[in-house]
């Protein structure tokens, strides 16, 4: 018994920061994804025993951290203020232009629905096939495709700036 | 028109990869451990409780001679095999409960019921579709079951949800404007007025049983909050909020803007009795279902809905329906579809989410 939470606590420890980076990525608020992680190492804390390898346990965690995510309204969000502007395209500086890179990305994310977030995030961040992420969100590969069209759509549309930015550097473009 | 691309796979690819690394840099490393031992003792906690309340329901269900199938679908507990790995997700128990529950559903313009899931690119399930002209279609609180009133004779009938096992529960109820049949909680009851007049009723959905009710008097719409901690009514000019059931009055107020012509209809109260939303008066033939306005109850002033609900351009307030902890959602139509808005109790915006376009004509229903 001893033994299983030493698991569960040596995975805690090892794998909290790269489930906090997704988590980042997905809420874009550091308190929410604590609480997202939090909400999602419990549950894998309570199906622990039943996992059938503690291998797999990564696995779990970052499934139900989706599951929880996308799921309909099922966690309190910070109010995510729409605003008047987005932040201008990048100037000549190297520095000024990452740190506004870095706004307009976080702003063309906020405007994304929960679902396209995650499979924004998904397919970019984490390199999963669309299968991976189909599977993962327990959808089609279609909806996959679509979504991901639908989120670099509105990502353009939305800001502009990130599109002549990535022209540049290839990104969305 | 812009052609979609995906990326995925390209040269592209990489540039996005890379930002959104930057942006995940930005998280600070976070202890979790001691969080997360605590919320699981919790959780671990809440689930005895309810094993132990469904116990109990089923001691009494048995004692009182009613079968598993008459007990209400959420109390049900599901237990799943012990030796499956479990599949997290819309069965997993939540810290704080769903603001939302099962997904929303719609009433459209023929008496059906549709459930709307998760956004505007999943499937909308039609989960009830009425065996010809009916109406007074509602939901139980809990889910569990529908009514509706069919006309002629003004049968109530309860069925299960997808409208299976239908069964006459009173006859010659009127479904007239507000008179229609409104669903009580904490236990649930219909409350239903005769064909014929008279003082209003409340009918076990169970047993059929006929109870008296502090809400006899009241004619016309009657709204109850989520958990029924609050039901609001209108009395001339006044909308009347009532604790739980009544007696007690704890706001009586003017809605702002209301002239006395025309009228309006309360169409829902949230938990805390703090917001009330009014629509249309309505007419006996052509029964309002949800507001667009909504009344803060302590000033009678109408709560200006954030400006955020007007993006898209050109959306406009089709319905708002109180949701659980004095949460509201907003439906918001366009030319471009369906929006759904999640407001917390300082009427901010939290979440929003694209609906189906099948649902756009259809009336949002309360969710809870």
């Amino acid at each position: 018994m001893e033994t299983t939470e030493d698991d569960f606590d040596s995975f805690v420890r090892a794998r909290t920061h790269a489930l906090l980076r997704s988590a980042y990525l997905l809420t874009g608020d550091q308190q929410l994804a604590e609480d997202l992680v939090q909400s999602a190492l419990s549950r894998t804390h309570q199906a622990w025993k039943r996992l059938a390898d503690p291998a797999n346990a990564e696995s779990y965690a970052r499934r139900t951290m989706y599951h929880l995510q996308v799921s309909w309204w099922r966690r309190r969000r910070v109010a995510e203020v729409i605003p008047e502007r987005l932040p201008d395209r990048p100037g000549p500086d190297d520095h000024a232009a990452a740190v506004s890179l870095r706004l307009t990305l976080r702003d063309a994310l906020s405007r994304l629905t929960t679902r396209q977030r995650a499979v924004l995030v998904l397919r970019f961040y984490e390199d999963r096939t669309e299968r991976e992420a189909a599977d993962l969100l327990g959808v089609s590969v279609g909806t996959i495709k679509s979504q991901t069209a639908k989120a670099l759509a509105r990502m353009r549309a939305v800001a502009p700036g990130l599109a002549d930015f990535d022209s540049r550097n290839g990104a969305l473009s | 028109m812009n052609t979609p691309i995906d990326p995925f796979g390209s040269p592209d690819r990489g540039a996005l990869h890379e930002q959104l690394t930057v942006l995940a840099d930005e998280v600070a490393p976070a202890d979790l451990r001691d969080r997360v031992l605590a919320s699981s003792r919790r959780a671990t906690v809440r689930r005895r409780s309810l094993l132990a309340t469904s116990a109990a329901v089923a001691v009494a269900a048995v004692v009182a001679g009613v079968a598993w199938a008459g007990v209400p679908a959420a109390h049900r507990e599901q237990v799943p095999p012990a030796a499956t790995v479990p599949v997290p997700g819309s069965g997993a128990a939540f810290d704080d409960g769903p603001y939302v529950p099962g997904g929303t559903r719609y009433l459209s313009y023929d008496g059906r019921v549709k459930l709307a899931m998760g956004g505007a690119f999943e499937a909308v399930k039609t989960e009830f579709t009425p065996p010809g002209a009916v109406c007074g279609v509602a939901v139980s609180p809990d889910r569990a079951r529908i009514s509706y009133v069919t006309p002629g004779n003004g049968d109530l009938i309860v069925a299960d949800l997808d409208g299976s096992h239908p069964r006459v529960l009173h006859t010659g109820v009127s479904c007239a404007g507000g008179d229609g049949p409104v669903w009580l909680t904490a236990p649930q009851r219909i409350l239903v007025r005769q064909l014929a007049g008279g003082p209003r009723m409340a009918v076990d959905p169970v047993s059929g049983q006929i109870g008296e009710t502090p809400l006899k008097d009241v004619t016309g719409y009657l709204a109850r909050s989520p958990r029924g901690l609050h039901t609001a009514y209108r009395s001339g000019n006044e909308i009347v909020v009532l604790r739980s059931e009544g007696p007690e009055v704890v706001h009586r107020v003017t809605p702002a803007g209301v002239d006395g012509n025309g009228g309006f209809s309360v169409q829902a109260v949230t938990d805390d009795g703090r917001r009330v939303v009014i629509g249309p008066a309505g007419t006996a033939a052509e029964p309002v279902r949800t507001g667009t306005r909504l009344i803060d109850t302590a000033t009678g002033q109408e709560v200006d809905l954030p400006a955020a609900l007007g993006f898209p351009a050109g959306a406009e307030v089709a319905a708002i329906q109180p949701a659980n902890r004095d949460h509201l959602l907003v439906q918001m139509v366009s030319d471009a579809g369906c929006d759904l808005y999640l407001l917390d109790a300082g009427n901010r915006v939290v979440d929003h989410r694209s609906e189906p376009a099948e649902v756009r004509a259809a009336t949002l229903l309360p969710p809870a």
